[in-house]
């Protein structure tokens, strides 16, 4: 039974050696070298903390190999890592370092030194090009991976967070361990896998490709940034590699699929089409399904905290005015509907809110309240202590005992692919001092965030590069509307219905 | 060109669309913003940029992406 995900990596290494497991842009890994890189940069860190386990390691990311040696590194000495995006505003990073307060953050490549610098931290910063020349403690190594259990914490993600701080979602071996074995048995993943890596490495998505590519001796290609603006360039390349399976967010196949990019280029290695994120339109669905009908195609739910919930195969012809199902729990996870009794409901068509029995996340990191809500004491469980996931998701079950997402339970919205709080992009435009008030809309049928803000001047453009200071591109209001004054009602409240429908109206006569 | 300018800008504000010459190269602008600025010109040039003409060449100034739009037009 394997209990921490480093075994995958030991198991195979010794199996296939010399098998290329990871290619990035210039650079490419075997599953040995992986393994005796990331354990350098271990015994570094085992070093530095003195053998101290458990405890966050951030690393600045990129799309590339070095960043999956840093995770096993961090893997291999008993910790858990923290993957930043390093192209993120300085403020945000700091935002996240003060939540998570690690005591060493790993660099990629000597440019990132100024990233560091300019974070103010007072923790040791690892170079990892310096790192991997440490020479390998295998005993501590050894000593360290045997006291792992499988709830200890092997990853954590930043999301957004509604209070204004982003959320730290902490995840255990156990939780990726049993995404990946599920996943390989029903979806037929092996050592011909060869996975194009969409996901950005600092997301949860991403977590599947790794660790799927490792357990199985597979290969994984981490797909150069500049790809995805170029349907066509992206294409060509996922056909010279002989790129068989996607596991991809939907936004990232709306790009294709808005641009037909099919007709002009159609890789014909590709056989497995795995997407989450959001619910993919049929229309779109099709237009794959037209260019590759013999292909597999699974409609994956899940979330931040637990990876993946259900996934639906898609199995019949649906017609542009149905959805997706999210169809049917993974094994060793089971779906509870509960309505706002916390009761459960079991009849067709009842709406609740989904919740979820299994291995999801361990909480949210140093926030022990929101943790409190929404990994909560199971209610219809009296007999003994279990913990439920509540996602915040409202579903019903269709006729066929299929779940069907219905839509959130609060300001969540899924924009891009992201998961982002309207209400943390409220609070920053709300604390600037030339704004009276703001509130943020999202456009759904046009993907698109839309802040309202009142001020005595329209200053948009000074508002757009306050935030962008502050917020990671995905999460920047698309269209910016100023009012001087908005529009009551009679309870003297802001009349935000009004004012939505102006923006619609607007749109329409454009 | 002016208008072009302005239609670029209301997607990234903060960029200098008139004199920046390696928006793709330098990744000034990244697949996001790629996105927003082709379904405005789409929209306001009534053109169809599509597969072909998504390129990197064709995007790295506001020179190259106005001679686009002119050779769509034609």
């Amino acid at each position: 039974m394997i209990v921490n995900t480093v075994e995958y990596l030991e198991i195979t290494a010794k199996k296939n050696p010399e098998n290329i497991a990871f290619y990035d842009e210039d650079s490419q890994i075997t599953f040995e070298q992986l393994r005796d890189t990331s354990k350098r940069v271990g015994s570094k860190i085992i070093q530095l903390l003195d053998g101290v386990r458990n405890v966050p390691v951030a690393i600045l990311t990129d799309r590339n190999i070095k960043s999956i040696i840093s995770y096993f590194g961090v893997l291999y000495s008993g910790n858990f890592y923290v993957p930043i995006n390093k192209a993120f505003p300085v403020h945000r990073i700091k935002k996240i370092l003060e939540i998570l307060n690690p005591k060493i953050i790993i660099y990629l490549s000597d440019d990132d030194f100024d990233v560091i610098r300019k974070l103010d931290f007072e923790g040791k910063s690892i170079n990892l090009n310096n790192a991997l020349d440490t020479e390998i403690d295998e005993d501590r190594i050894r000593t360290t991976v045997e006291k792992m259990i499988d709830t200890d914490p092997m990853y954590a993600v930043f999301t957004s967070g509604s209070t204004g701080t982003p959320k730290c979602v902490l995840l255990s071996h156990r939780s990726v361990i049993d995404i990946v074995e599920q996943f390989s048995l029903i979806f037929d993943l092996t050592s011909e896998t060869v996975f194009g890596n969409v996901a950005p490495l600092d997301y949860s998505g991403s977590t599947k490709d790794i660790y799927i590519t490792i357990r199985n001796g597979g290969k994984a290609h981490i797909i150069p940034k500049s790809y995805f603006s170029f349907p066509k360039k992206l294409l060509q390349y996922l056909d010279i590699n002989k790129i068989n399976t996607l596991n991809t967010p939907v936004s990232a196949l709306r790009i294709l699929a808005n641009y037909k990019a099919f007709d002009t280029v159609r890789p014909s290695s590709l056989s497995k089409f795995l997407f989450f994120g959001e619910l993919m339109p049929v229309k779109m669905l099709n237009y794959f399904q037209y260019h590759y009908p013999d292909a597999l195609f699974v409609n994956l739910y899940g979330s931040t905290e637990k990876t993946c919930l259900a996934y639906f195969i898609v199995n019949r012809h649906f017609t542009e005015k149905e959805s997706l199902p999210i169809g049917v729990p993974f094994r060793n996870t089971n779906i509870i509907l509960l309505n706002d009794q916390d009761q459960i409901l079991e009849n067709e068509d009842e709406i609740g809110e989904i919740c979820i029995r299994g291995a999801f996340a361990l909480g949210y990191y140093n926030d022990i309240q929101s943790s409190e809500k929404t990994f909560s004491r199971n209610p219809v469980n009296l007999q003994y202590q279990e913990k439920i996931f509540r996602t915040g998701d409202l579903g019903k079950f269709n006729s066929n005992g299929e779940l069907i997402l219905v839509s959130r339970m609060d300001s969540q919205v899924k924009h891009w692919g992201y998961r982002i709080e309207l209400g943390e992009i409220e609070i920053a435009v709300n604390s600037i001092d030339f704004v009276d008030f703001a509130f943020c809309k999202f456009d759904a049928e046009k993907d698109k965030i839309v802040l309202f803000y009142q001020s005595g001047f329209e200053k948009d453009k000074e508002l757009l590069v306050l935030l962008r200071n502050q917020f990671p591109q995905y999460m920047l209001p698309n269209q910016v509307i100023h009012y001087v004054k908005f529009p009551l009602k009679n309870n003297m409240k802001i009349d935000r219905i009004k004012i939505w429908e102006k923006y619609l109206k607007n749109l329409n006569t454009e | 060109m002016e208008k072009l300018i302005e239609i670029l800008s209301s997607v990234r504000q903060d960029i200098d669309f008139l004199n920046e010459n390696k928006l793709i190269d330098n990744g000034i602008i990244d697949s996001f913003d790629l996105i927003a600025i082709v379904g405005e010109l789409n929209e306001f040039y009534n053109v169809n940029i599509g597969v072909a003409e998504l390129n990197p060449e064709n995007f790295n100034s506001a020179q190259a992406i106005l001679k686009l739009i002119e050779e769509l037009k034609k």
